[in-house]
């Protein structure tokens, strides 16, 4: 049998329909006015520079369950709304539901002046205050941290020096062994002069990164995607889906350039948290010093954080309470996808749950 | 957008589409009219304006795709198979890339995928420097070759400067030696996509064999074949980026520019100097103290809290051993100070008038 069968006048057809479906979406596109993101009502509850702390409202006005509140920290290199994309699409508001009193540290957009922020601003000035903020507020000694990729790298480096604020600790697509084999970003670090680069950009550009990320996967990412798309994009909740998807893969602030410097050195060129050699200002950080709960949530299909690069965590902290829960994803849909959404949030509850 | 105008671009698109099932077409007659509607449509709101762009864009690559498969059908001899024709279209496509060049005309669709990465990075490497970063792209045809280009320029960039303007003439050198540096880097970089290009070309043809051998149902539309080549690139890709040889191009280029960047700001500094207007070195120095400064606050305010903390702790135990050991007694230096402070208030007070 051949490999394939074409007829010229199947072609023409196809390339008519998905002109047509083409056609069809950008009409839906073109309708479909601002693109709402972060849905869960809330209220700032502390600001400092750029940074909002805010408290999620619960749906029913009612109280959490739960009385001991979760910080969630996440990355620095794209926006915390994906936690709470939409109202059926949010990590946030599975946890409401879950009892739990959500907490969430919005970085905001780094500018120049922020160029000399460093990991030791971000883990020992932001998320500190935050968690004193919160621990006031609530009128206990510690709370629970939930970290997210990046951000779930800053909540290691923060519980591991800050054990007595944090009673359960919860990583989320983090990374930690930065030099698995399977770790293309880390790879590719490797030869590049953070030195030269910080020093000539300052800050470092959001765009960058985004080109970085791209060419994780470039033909998927930057062709298939947008092709597939067209298949479903006459469908307006698919279109809005779509679109609030693209805005958040394109909304990455720029790094500020120290803190910058010191995670791609420190993490991904060094792989100093897996080697016990990483600082944070002035704090040594020992992942064996991670003596409480420890939850690990990872994806199986992650391309940006593999598994094994999370799973790591396992052979280096220092409570014998680790549980790790794999989620059947990638990196986005363990945010977004509705598995994710009856999967998740629902597991870090009960494990919380059963740690207070 | 109001209704009329949604009506009268949605009409026109259906006329464009149309219009391409005619018997006279153009040369890649749907990617062109991609081309032309996109012309007459500007997007609803600058917010979607990006997207509608990567659309089209991506729009654009699968209808030449498409086209390049029509072509196949209509000018080779008609009684050859589909298979055969696409075969034979891959292998023109790797004689074009065993030259080094991307034979977009000969499959537009196919080669057009491989530049997507190089082209976002130009993008992106272009608007993280004022200097043109193509000095010696595009060489070709008559023009000299580029090793001999690089090295006329390397050439002139290091004949010594001369006179007053000494300094001047040696850092406009170090410019364009750093611009050639990133060329040279980048031009090795893309000589590495054109290297996977070949390879994801050898991929298909064997994925496309080992379909046939395994007796597989055959792909009969151009989606499927599309999904077949993007499947085959990402692997190609993926095995490549991962190799040291990958890892050595990318650090060189990324530091060819950023070298190429830091030297342009400088420059830039020098000027604003000279025009006694703040620079951009001044400003990191004035950054990094006050961030300096700002840690030490936090610092400070925190030990504060600290002591205050300890402080109020020793004072609460201070009076609970007071009220232990003489309980009726513990009111009274309250009272005295409390006295004490009215009396200095007063003072005060006075004082003021």
């Amino acid at each position: 049998m051949a490999a394939f069968e074409f007829r010229p006048d199947h072609v023409t057809q196809e390339m008519l329909d998905y002109a047509k479906k083409l056609g069809e979406g950008m009409d839906t596109l073109s309708k479909l006015g601002p693109i709402e993101t972060g849905v869960t009502p809330r209220d700032a509850v502390y600001a400092e520079d750029k940074l909002v702390l805010y408290r999620y409202r619960h749906p029913d006005g009612g109280r959490p369950l739960n009385p001991v509140p979760v910080l969630i920290v996440y990355a620095l290199v794209n926006r915390p709304y994906m936690t709470d994309l939409q109202e059926n699409r949010s990590l946030v508001r599975g946890l409401l539901d879950a009892g739990l009193d959500v907490y969430l540290i919005d970085w905001g957009y780094p500018d120049y002046a922020d160029r000399y922020l460093a990991l030791d601003d971000y883990i020992n000035g932001y998320i500190d205050r935050c968690v004193d903020t919160i621990c006031r507020q609530h009128q206990r000694e510690r709370i629970n941290l939930l970290g997210i990729c990046q951000g779930g790298t800053f909540s290691l480096c923060y519980a591991a020096t800050h054990v007595r604020k944090v009673s359960n600790l919860v990583t989320m697509v983090t990374p930690v062994d930065f030099h698995t084999p399977d770790n293309m970003l880390s790879r590719w670090a490797q030869q590049i002069d953070v030195d030269l680069a910080v020093d000539a950009m300052g800050n470092v550009p959001g765009e960058l990164l985004n080109w970085t990320f791209l060419t994780l996967k470039p033909f998927r990412l930057m062709t298939q995607k947008y092709v597939d798309t067209v298949d479903v994009l006459r469908d307006e909740t698919a279109a809005k889906n779509f679109m609030r998807m693209e805005k958040w893969i394109f909304d990455s602030p720029d790094q500020a350039g120290e803190a910058f410097r010191e995670f791609v050195k420190q993490f991904f060129q060094d792989n100093r948290l897996v080697n016990g050699t990483a600082r944070v200002g002035d704090h040594a950080v020992k992942l064996d010093n991670l003596t409480m709960p420890v939850l690990n949530v990872y994806a199986t299909e992650d391309h940006l954080v593999p598994p094994a690069a999370s799973r790591a965590l396992k052979d280096h902290v220092g409570t014998r309470d680790y549980t790790e829960l794999a989620f059947r994803g990638g990196h986005i849909g363990i945010y977004v996808s509705g598995k994710a959404q009856k999967q998740v949030p629902p597991a870090i509850g009960a494990w919380l749950d059963d740690r207070t | 957008m109001t209704n009329t105008e949604h009506g009268q671009w949605w009409d026109q698109w259906l006329r464009n589409w149309q219009a391409l099932a005619a018997p006279q077409r153009p040369a890649n007659p749907w990617a062109a009219a991609l081309d032309e509607w996109s012309r007459a449509f500007s997007p609803p709101t600058p917010t979607y304006a990006d997207v509608f762009a990567r659309m089209l864009a991506q729009g654009k690559s699968f209808f030449a795709f498409g086209d390049a498969l029509g072509k196949s059908f209509e000018a080779r001899d008609p009684a050859a198979d589909a298979q055969s024709l696409f075969l034979g279209s891959l292998e023109s496509l790797q004689r074009g890339l065993d030259t080094g060049a991307w034979p977009g005309a000969a499959a537009p669709g196919v080669s057009g995928l491989w530049q997507l990465p190089l082209e976002a990075w130009q993008q992106t490497a272009s608007s993280l420097t004022r200097m043109p970063l193509d000095v010696m792209h595009g060489a070709g045809g008559g023009a000299p070759s580029l090793p001999w280009m690089q090295q006329q320029l390397e050439k002139m960039l290091t004949t010594p400067g001369l006179g007053y303007t000494r300094e001047h003439q040696e850092q406009l050198q170090k410019l364009g030696s750093l611009m050639v540096a990133y060329q040279k880097a980048f031009n090795e970089y893309a000589g590495a996509y054109t290297e996977m290009g070949k390879q994801s070309v050898e991929r298909v043809k064997a994925r496309l064999q080992q379909r046939e051998a395994a007796g597989e149902p055959p792909i009969d539309s151009t989606r499927e074949l599309f999904d077949l080549w993007i499947d085959c690139s990402e692997e190609v890709y993926a095995e490549f980026v991962m190799s040291d040889d990958y890892v050595r191009l990318h650090g060189e280029l990324t530091n060819a520019l950023m070298a190429l960047k830091k030297h342009e700001r400088g420059m830039m500094d020098d000027a604003l100097q000279a025009m006694h207007l703040p620079t951009r070195r001044e400003m990191d120095t004035l950054l990094r103290r006050f961030q300096q400064t700002r840690r030490n606050e936090k610092s400070l305010l925190s030990e504060l809290r600290a002591l205050q903390t300890g402080h109020d702790q020793l004072r609460a135990q201070v009076t609970a051993l007071q009220q232990r050991a003489a309980p009726g007694k513990t009111k009274k230096p309250k009272a005295k100070s409390k006295a004490k402070s009215k009396a200095k208030a007063e003072a005060r007070s006075n004082n003021r008038r």
